[in-house]
């Protein structure tokens, strides 16, 4: 449960100062992390449940989830896509203008990316009934459901 | 992770941005932003020039070199430059992980970082890219701030 605990550790996290993450975080190394996290109602301390899968270089890929044993698997093409869907709904949502907060239940996607010229990651917040579908796609094809359902 | 240290010359700069936490809860339609360019150009030497360009909160502007540092209020014009550098940062985000950048590029090359967050999302990144392949975006927020586009 590795990932979950650094799911959870990323939410209490500077977004920077990754020197240090890079010692202590192995998420952030080469490779392509998404995470959702659930949290049903305001004033929680931790999300009630998470899903994390982490995308090494190797083209191995970690899946953590509540209720589920942990697992490694070599990403199909089709893994591929629907994963790469998922991080790039979640990129498309990242804008330089202002957005109203929204309230819970609350779904938290954080994805981290990095290859020969980029390293970016990110956390946005969704409103459950507004999560990106592809977001929700993936959380059933990788984990077999999402979240509030 | 000692692969991660081959995202050295992108996160080096990474010190200079201060993003804030997730933890620390944001007034309400805040929004940060900030881009910082490095040039990497000697094999030799630490990069000691860059230029950062952030807005800490809304209608302010810091604009900083190694040299100097001043902040004040945001013209419309330092916004929307600021504001398309960034999402020019966001919309070249590949989503193909591979090995990092270290080795793999020939000086000189410019380190573009790039913060935004707002009330709902916190995100980050960098690039480095070759002098021709500069996105325009940046080159024309380091034109009208610096009036210096950093590489040699």
């Amino acid at each position: 449960m590795r990932a979950l605990i650094l799911a959870a550790a990323l939410l209490t996290q500077p977004v920077l100062f990754p020197a240090v993450q890079a010692q202590d975080m192995p998420a952030e190394g080469p490779g392509l992390n998404f995470y959702v996290s659930y949290w049903p109602s305001e004033g929680l301390d931790n999300p009630v449940s998470s899903q994390a899968l982490e995308l090494g270089e190797d083209g191995v890929m970690g899946l953590y989830g509540d209720g589920m044993e942990d697992r490694e698997q070599a990403a199909t093409p089709a893994d591929m896509a629907v994963l790469q869907a998922a991080v790039a709904a979640a990129v498309a949502a990242v804008t330089p203008a202002a957005v109203p907060d929204v309230a819970a239940p609350l779904v938290q996607v954080e994805w981290s990316v990095s290859n020969a010229t980029t390293f970016a990651r990110g956390s946005t917040s969704f409103a459950l009934d507004a999560l990106p579908p592809a977001v929700a796609a993936a959380q059933a094809h990788f984990f077999g459901a999402g979240f509030g359902g | 992770m000692k692969h991660t240290r081959a995202l050295c010359p992108a996160i080096a700069a990474f010190a200079f941005l201060a993003m804030p936490a997730f933890a620390q809860a944001a007034p309400a339609e805040d929004v940060y932003l900030s881009v910082t360019m490095t040039a990497y150009v000697s094999a030799d030497a630490d990069p000691t020039a860059f230029q950062a360009v952030s807005m800490p909160s809304p209608g302010q502007i810091s604009i900083s070199t190694a040299a100097s540092q001043s902040d004040a209020v945001i013209t419309p014009e330092q916004s929307a430059l600021l504001g398309n550098a960034v999402q020019a940062m966001v919309d070249r985000i590949t989503l193909t992980p591979g090995p990092g950048v270290e080795g793999q590029l020939p000086l000189p090359y410019l380190v573009v970082e790039w913060g935004v967050s707002n009330d709902t999302s916190s995100n980050g990144g960098g690039f480095s890219f070759l002098p021709a392949d500069v996105p325009p975006e940046i080159t024309a927020l380091q034109q009208a701030m610096f009036a210096d586009d950093l590489l040699p």
